[in-house]
């Protein structure tokens, strides 16, 4: 991404602090929040998909799992293959699940930007990333999905995606319960239901695209932080999850290719995050409905300053999934796919307030609704509607009138001619995809907001190494 | 030689009806009647089922995806019956007494409660 995320460093270059070694240190503050922004578009540029070593495990193919045949929107099925800890499999002797993956795109922004080293004013091409996971079984219940990848715009190697689960079926007032327990990295990568943040739509992206500033911290911290928790899901339908994840510090960050959170915070003890949603099937699977709830807690030091008191993050959202499936015999059926999201941030902003003057609290709130429809598990359309919206703070946010909303919709076409139980090889995968983002408010501008209006070409291949 | 009386043929007849008759009936109580489950939409047809030691259980796998057949008994050991692939039929005869767990490996939500009874 050319824009990044909300960096609360330029707190730092507020007038409260003075003095030459605090100068210094804002600017490595920003050079660092400068890379982090950079790190951070290609963490969201990347999320993880349809994994052919998954479906070398499971003699599955990916049409099995996700909706389109590619990741990561969610089926049935692959809910539960998430739900039980990535270990269900063909009981056949599989060599280790990995799998490679790479990103390719092309991408034409309205209005040129301004060109630097690593990339033209406009229609710039790249290979993303290339990544590599241990996507399976590792032992017993005990499975995995990690990601490392490198960043091939910027030439680095970082971790990604990290989560090692374990899940076991109980009876529980006689009814059937399963519950695991999950290491991450990544506040809501162990998400069923494809909304936030680790998963949600859109699925393509590119290191060269515009995007607003204003992120929720729940968006922020994935490969940041470090955590345990534990879920458990009664009967088939109702769905709990507490996890909580400490801060890892920045010289553990850097060595693992990751910048720290806005570039130079630090966690100011644990981040709560949770999660419980309800859902029902009907008809044999052919009506799907799932009604949910998340959130987070995070209390931050802005730039890593201590003795200021500490910023307060309590993210609260509500989500709604409804999904159609013509034929459910078939992997190959025609599918609909509705998601709703609503998810509302409130901040404290005690320390930021007096170190950088910034107002003593923020909002921020954004609401997505998104249609998507599978055609044969080969042509998805989708289509999404974002609105986000927040309190004006010309300190806080980095806007130019200090208002955080953007809204707009999101097009995008995807091809895929594999992953089905007739493609020739089931150990790879590709999606060809067409997205092209518009946008009526961006970075609380409506004046030239379809500036930043943006058109994406994307192939992303996906195989296996495992047999 | 005596040829047999008519009486005698007709004891012999009906001897032979008995124990033709008894040899069927006990040919149909070992085998009894199949019973059939379907695997659709990644689930059962019937989460439970009970049914007599010796019969016959087929599965049909009426899905476009791969199924897996694991039963197991209370010694908790999985009999794994391999792979069935689109349109493949399983068939597993209970023999012994008891309760078993019919199971997909690669399903794991997929299963069922099978009751034999002597």
């Amino acid at each position: 991404m050319v824009s990044g995320s909300v960096t609360r460093v330029d707190i730092l270059a507020g007038n409260t602090l003075r003095g030459r070694a605090q100068e210094r240190s804002v600017m490595r503050a920003m050079r660092a929040a400068a890379m982090s922004m950079v790190a951070i578009g290609v963490l969201c540029a990347s999320p993880a998909n349809a994994l052919p070593s998954f479906a070398m495990q499971t003699d599955q193919p990916c049409s099995a799992c996700h909706v389109g045949a590619y990741g990561p929107r969610l089926t049935q099925f692959g809910r539960d293959f998430k739900l039980y800890g990535y270990v269900a499999n063909d009981t056949k002797e599989h060599t280790l699940p990995i799998s490679v993956m790479g990103e390719f795109s092309f991408t034409h922004i309205d209005k040129d930007q301004v060109a630097k080293a690593l990339n033209n004013s406009n229609d710039n091409a790249a290979v993303d990333a290339i990544s590599l996971f241990y996507a399976g079984k590792l032992f017993n219940k005990v499975g995995a999905f990690i990601e490392v990848a490198y960043d091939a715009v910027e030439k680095s190697l970082h971790w990604e995606d990290f989560d090692i689960r374990y899940a076991k079926e109980f009876k529980v007032f006689n009814s059937d319960a399963v519950i695991g327990a999950t290491v991450n990295n990544s506040p809501s990568i162990g998400d069923l239901w494809d909304t936030k943040p680790a998963w949600s739509f859109p699925f393509v992206e590119s290191s060269y695209q515009t995007s607003p500033s204003a992120e929720f911290i729940v968006d922020k911290l994935p490969s940041t932080v470090f955590g345990a928790g534990g879920y458990a899901m009664f009967d088939d339908t109702i769905y709990v999850e507490l996890d909580l994840y400490g801060g890892l510090s920045h010289g553990v960050l850097r060595a693992l290719g990751t910048e720290p959170l806005n570039g130079a915070d630090s966690l100011d003890g644990p981040t709560v995050y949770w999660r419980a949603n309800w859902q029902r099937e009907w008809e044999e699977g052919r009506h799907y409905v799932s009604l949910g709830t998340l959130g987070s807690h995070t209390d931050v030091y802005p730039g890593g300053v201590q003795g200021f008191g500490s910023d307060a993050y309590t993210d609260v959202g509500f989500d709604a999934t409804y999904q159609w499936t013509a034929k459910p015999e078939l992997s190959t059926s025609d599918r609909l796919s509705v998601h709703l999201l609503f998810l509302q941030e409130a901040a404290d902003l005690n320390a930021s307030h007096l170190l950088a003057g910034t107002r003593p609290t923020a909002s921020l709130t954004t609401t997505r609704a998104e249609v998507a429809y599978s055609f044969g598990a080969t042509y998805t359309p989708t289509v999404q509607y974002f609105q986000t919206h927040g309190s004006t703070d010309l300190a806080f946010w980095q806007t130019p009138n200090g208002d955080p909303g953007s809204n707009g919709w999101i097009f995008e076409m995807d091809y895929v001619p594999w992953g089905k139980p007739d493609a020739p090889l089931s150990w790879l995968n590709g999606r060809f995809a067409l997205q092209y983002t518009s946008y009526d408010k961006f970075d609380g501008a409506r004046a030239g907001a379809s500036d930043n209006n943006t058109l994406i070409l994307s192939l992303n291949l996906a195989l296996a190494a495992n047999r | 030689m005596m040829a047999p009386s008519p009486k005698t043929i007709s004891r012999l007849g009906a001897a032979c009806a008995v124990l033709s008759l008894g040899f069927l009936a006990t040919a149909v109580a070992s085998i009894g009647p199949d019973i059939e489950i379907a695997q659709r939409a990644i689930r059962f047809s019937q989460s439970t089922l009970t049914v007599s030691a010796g019969e016959l259980v087929h599965y049909h796998n009426f899905d476009d995806v791969t199924h897996n057949l694991m039963v197991i008994g209370s010694d908790d050991v999985p009999q794994d019956q391999g792979l069935q692939r689109p349109g493949a039929t399983v068939s597993y005869r209970f023999t012994a007494s008891g309760t078993f767990e019919v199971r997909c490996a690669i399903h794991p939500k997929m299963k069922m409660t099978v009751t034999v009874r002597d």
